[in-house]
């Protein structure tokens, strides 16, 4: 998939005309980014240490994954939607960057562990880990372990590639 | 004559080797300014956990003195090592971040933000919390819990801003950008 | 699903993702690192011609 052509497209738009001028506005939405960022991942982090039996052992872990989903969502929202604004100003830069590539990639295998198997497994934690009372019917210790430590690390690699695309 | 003594203590600094070496291995300095903006995800991230419960919007079904007191440790280790990796930053920069008005900006609202915490910490310490079980907190709470979030966002967007040098001392500017900038060489030229 | 099946899909999606995208994402580092010499150092550095 060619996907030049696109950014061509939004290097010439006028999001991108608006983005280069006001070098004021582009700091402020490069704050949003991270602000977002500190929410998207600051609650992420919060649901994997606890289900690492880290932070808050002993407390209802479905009362704290429900709490942390509204937050992850407009996280996601301000992330993507400042990341936008942000990558039309160097879009074609960006086209040939490996580093964004890697953050793209990363991102999006973040949010799909995120739906399916981190989701699944965490609503099926075992007593020790969950604190939700007694199940029949959960998934190993270990296996919900690995998968918070599997999560820690795709947002950690994500996070930090973002750091990297201002260095290369 | 604060302006002074703080440019003399910055250029004393900047006349270390290794503020030279640590500026100058881009390498390095890279690691520590990523370290300095990751762990922004544990300390920023646990302090929104806190003030959101505080403000009575999120984690509601749980006691707020759960939160303060069981996030608190993590939240002082990402703590700690932004304060390291932020001294580093400045150890590695020192004239240009005394002179920068985001710097001076950041350290008044990092003051503010610290005062704030600990009216927070004492009107929380009491042992029987009348409200710690419920969902929105008095007022006098959510106001310092709002403030808390307010400060560290600004001082989010000044750390990013001390990046651009749209308000540098060597740029064309008002005598008042250069007196509240501290660029003591540029207000001489004006006596 | 069954709760068993979904722990192993799990754990081996998880490993396989911590070895598949650690390798992929720690050549990325290693290149960044490689790139930031090339531009603080005078001379090329030998890792340039690999990239």
């Amino acid at each position: 998939m060619n996907v030049v052509p696109f950014f061509e497209w939004l290097d010439a738009s006028w999001l991108a005309s608006f983005s280069k001028t006001y070098a004021g506005l582009f700091s402020m939405v490069q704050a949003v980014h991270i602000l977002s960022m500190v929410m998207l991942v600051g609650m992420i982090i919060l649901g994997d240490l606890r289900m690492l039996n880290i932070v808050l052992r002993g407390v209802p872990s479905d009362v704290i994954l429900r709490n942390t989903k509204k937050w992850i969502y407009i996280g996601l929202v301000g992330i993507i939607l400042s990341g936008i604004y942000e990558s039309s100003a160097i879009a074609m830069k960006l086209a040939y960057n490996s580093f964004f590539w890697a953050k793209m990639a990363g991102l999006a295998m973040g949010i799909v562990f995120m739906l399916s198997l981190r989701s699944a497994v965490y609503s099926r934690a075992p007593e020790v880990i969950a604190s939700t009372g007694p199940k029949t019917d959960a998934v190993e210790p270990w296996v919900v372990k690995l998968v918070a430590l599997t999560s820690l690390f795709i947002w950690f690699s994500v996070a930090a590639n973002g750091r990297w695309i201002g260095f290369s | 004559m604060l302006n002074e003594l703080l440019f003399k203590f910055a250029t004393w600094l900047d006349g270390f080797q290794a503020s030279t070496n640590l500026h100058e291995a881009l390498y390095a300095y890279g690691w520590v300014e990523g370290t300095h903006v990751l762990t922004l995800t544990l300390f920023l991230g646990m302090l929104l956990v806190i003030d959101l419960r505080l403000l009575g919007v999120a984690f509601k079904e749980l006691p707020a003195s759960t939160l303060m007191e069981r996030l608190d440790k993590p939240m002082m280790i990402g703590f700690v090592v932004m304060i390291i990796s932020g001294v580093l930053l400045y150890f590695a920069i020192p004239v240009r971040s005394t002179q920068s008005i985001w710097f001076r900006i950041k350290v008044v609202l990092l003051i503010a933000a610290g005062i704030n915490a600990l009216l927070i910490r004492n009107m929380t310490r009491s042992t029987n919390l009348t409200w710690d079980r419920d969902p929105i907190p008095p007022k006098r709470i959510r106001v310092g819990a709002g403030l808390s979030l307010s400060l560290w966002i600004l001082v989010v967007v000044c750390g990013r801003n001390m990046a651009y040098d749209w308000w540098d001392c060597h740029k064309e500017m008002p005598y008042f950008m250069y007196w509240a900038a501290g660029c003591v060489n540029e207000l001489a030229a004006f006596e | 699903m069954k709760t068993s099946t979904l722990g192993k899909v799990a754990a081996v999606f998880s490993i396989a993702i911590i070895i598949g995208w650690g390798v992929y994402w720690g050549v990325q580092v290693k290149d960044t690192m490689c790139l930031l010499e090339a531009a603080t150092s005078e001379e090329m550095p030998e890792c340039l011609e690999n990239l």
